[in-house]
């Protein structure tokens, strides 16, 4: 079922904003608005524990250009329970497969082929596209990690979410280094989001191996990351954007930030 | 009778208990590698995919991926094409039993653990015995069991085709049975050239794999022989028939049958899969139903005293035996081996095309089926 929502006063706008449900499963719902050109970009913004799903693709939608394609799942709280570390084994559904269903969903429904999707995530969201990317980097272009709570390292020393080691989480899932490090990835953190909040994995193993906060966290991550691209002698390189004056919150990250605006043109860009 | 019951699973939290997770499946299943056994499946059908704590059944369907290639380095699709599969390969097979002494033993796991690919018509099973001549089966990982939109797993007994036809024949239609020593004594063969033979002398004839694994191979080399219809236990929602009971095997092959008389049909020829001794096919043998509906028999052997042993079994059994074929029949040596021990003749493959042979064989099958022999339950 597909629901309609139209935002005249706003005059970017360029585009409405739908709301469907998956023909599968109806309780699985996701926001999208589709460019009146062909599209050859597929942007998917997944939300934190907010499931501020429409307040992002609303923001995002002021930026689109007319070819793009933007999609936001949204991951409810009684059923995607595991979703931003890709629903493991016995702890709720794949979050993985479900976007991958939304995506053949509309692919097939407005005859859209595009290879490769770009990713942006907020807190939660952020460990999500993250965590994507290294499953499935076949199909990603650009991620845009946003005030992630944590990271999954890439390293192989630790198991799964904070590393790479698996015990039998996935039965599909192999992590490939020479994969997922050819994938492009940005990622940003508010300059005051340094609290420890009731929402931040305060796990002592956490603290040690990523930092206190999000902000030492998103520096430990980026580090480490580059740290992989040098060792594997691979062109590519993760930028880490501090956000002034911004704290853990997705509006302020766009008014303050102009969080939207920058990871729309950078997804646009050629490389 | 159609087998129509489904499993109904409930979403996640009405079953949390069962920690059955009901999901939407992640790739667009027609651009999966898909296999003959499933090819009445109708995938619009497929909406979820079922994970977690879900114990599989023979005939459900399962999405799976490729992660090591052994034996079975293809993947036969509907249409008969043997696609290459290559590791990470999503394919959607069934789960099924087999039993194939010259490849594998293997039954339906408990679990959706990974498992292997035991035939390249698209069967899912857990390997327990192997035969030295071949490799270990094809790794593969179930990712799920497809389901319905309501979380009801997809079985193969949900498409079954075979609904007999509108007009009703009183015809005469003889039943011809064709069995063997074992695995590979030359039933297949013998079955088409006997087909060949039938239609090059002008009779309609129908073909029936009653027993065995899903795969294209022998309906297709049926076929190509000249049958106007072929069928197999996959047309009955079958994916194999390796643990099912007699009583069952029996009404299938009834069901077969009934498809088959059309008012068009001379003859029709039923191969029965494995040797004599393999326990479904023995069973399948001794059963007075089936005595009683075959005309004739044709028996195929690999050498010449399981060409008579399997003869005298049989003849003793009730079943008209016209004739010994397969491989045993283009051995010289073990042709008269087998001639000094019975009075059964041997039908070479030569002969059964040759002109002139089809009715011979359709003038004996009329005969006897005029004369039925009758068994006692």
């Amino acid at each position: 079922m597909i629901m309609q929502k139209t935002n005249k006063n706003n005059p970017k706008f360029r585009g409405s904003i739908k709301k469907g449900s998956l023909s599968s499963c109806d309780k699985l719902k996701y926001y999208y608005v589709k460019g009146s050109q062909e599209i050859t970009n597929i942007v998917v913004l997944v939300h934190g524990i907010s499931r501020n799903a429409e307040e992002i693709i609303n923001s995002f939608s002021q930026q689109m250009s007319p070819d793009s394609l933007l999609i936001a799942p949204v991951f409810s709280k009684d059923y995607a329970t595991d979703y931003q570390r890709l629903g493991r084994k016995n702890k709720g559904p794949r979050a993985d497969y479900i976007l991958q269903a939304i995506i053949n969903e509309l692919s097939t429904q407005y005859d859209i082929e595009v290879n490769k999707i770009n990713l942006f995530g907020f807190s939660a969201g952020a460990q999500f596209v993250q965590r994507y990317a290294f499953a499935h980097p076949a199909q990603v272009k650009k991620v845009a990690i946003v005030s992630a709570g944590w990271y999954t390292m890439p390293s192989f020393s630790e198991y799964y979410p904070y590393g790479l080691k698996l015990r039998n989480e996935f039965a599909d899932i192999d992590f490939e280094f020479m994969r997922f490090l050819r994938v492009k990835y940005r990622v940003y953190v508010g300059e005051k989001d340094y609290l420890r909040d009731k929402s931040l994995n305060k796990s002592k193993k956490v603290d040690r191996l990523q930092g206190q906060n999000r902000l030492e966290r998103a520096e430990s991550w980026t580090n480490k990351m580059n740290r992989c691209f040098e060792k594997y002698a691979i062109k590519n390189r993760v930028s880490l954007e501090v956000l002034k004056n911004v704290t853990h919150d997705f509006s302020l990250a766009d008014s303050l930030g102009h969080l939207c605006g920058k990871v729309s043109h950078w997804f646009k860009q050629e490389d | 009778m159609k087998n129509t019951q489904t499993r109904k699973i409930e979403l996640v939290k009405s079953q949390a208990n069962k920690n059955i997770q009901v999901q939407p499946i992640p790739v667009v299943l027609n651009q999966c590698k898909r296999a003959f056994t499933t090819r009445h499946v109708n995938l619009g059908d497929a909406h979820t995919l079922l994970t977690g704590e879900v114990k599989p059944k023979a005939g459900d369907l399962v999405l799976c991926e490729v992660t090591r290639l052994r034996q079975h380095c293809r993947i036969e699709q509907p249409n008969g094409r043997r696609s290459r599969m290559f590791v990470h390969d999503k394919i959607v097979v069934c789960y099924g039993n087999r039993y194939a002494p010259d490849q594998f033993e293997s039954v339906v796991p408990d679990d959706l653990s990974a498992c292997h690919l035991v035939a390249g018509g698209g069967v899912a099973s857990h390997m327990r015995f192997k035969s030295p001549k071949v490799k270990p089966a094809t790794e593969i990982q179930p990712l799920g069991l497809l389901g319905n939109k309501h979380g009801q797993v997809l079985n193969l007994n949900q498409y079954n085709v075979l609904t007999p036809s509108k007009t009703e024949t009183s015809k005469n239609i003889p039943i011809l049975l064709v069995s063997g020593s074992s695995m590979n004594a030359g039933k297949t063969t013998t079955v088409a050239s006997l087909i060949k033979g039938l239609t090059a002398d002008g009779f309609n004839v129908s073909a029936a794999k009653v027993t065995g694994t899903g795969s294209g191979g022998d309906l297709w080399h049926f076929i190509d022989a000249g049958v106007s219809k072929a069928i197999d236990f996959t047309d009955a929602g079958l994916v194999s028939t390796y643990l099912m009971s007699n009583q069952s095997l029996v009404r299938l092959f009834d069901e077969m049958i009934t498809y088959l008389k059309t008012p068009q049909t001379d003859v029709i020829v039923v191969e029965v899969a494995d040797g004599i001794l393999q326990g479904e096919t023995k069973a399948l043998l001794e059963s007075p139903e089936i005595i009683n509906a075959t005309t004739a028999m044709v028996y195929t052997a690999g050498d010449s005293s399981s060409a008579v042993y399997g003869d005298n079994w049989l003849k003793s059994l009730g079943y008209n035996v016209l004739g010994i074929s397969g491989v045993v029949s283009s051995n010289p040596l073990g042709v008269q081996e087998v001639e000094k021990m019975t009075s059964t003749p041997i039908f070479k493959k030569k002969e059964t095309v040759a002109a002139g042979f089809g009715h011979q064989l359709h003038d004996m099958l009329l005969e006897l089926s005029l004369s039925p022999l009758r068994v006692d339950k």
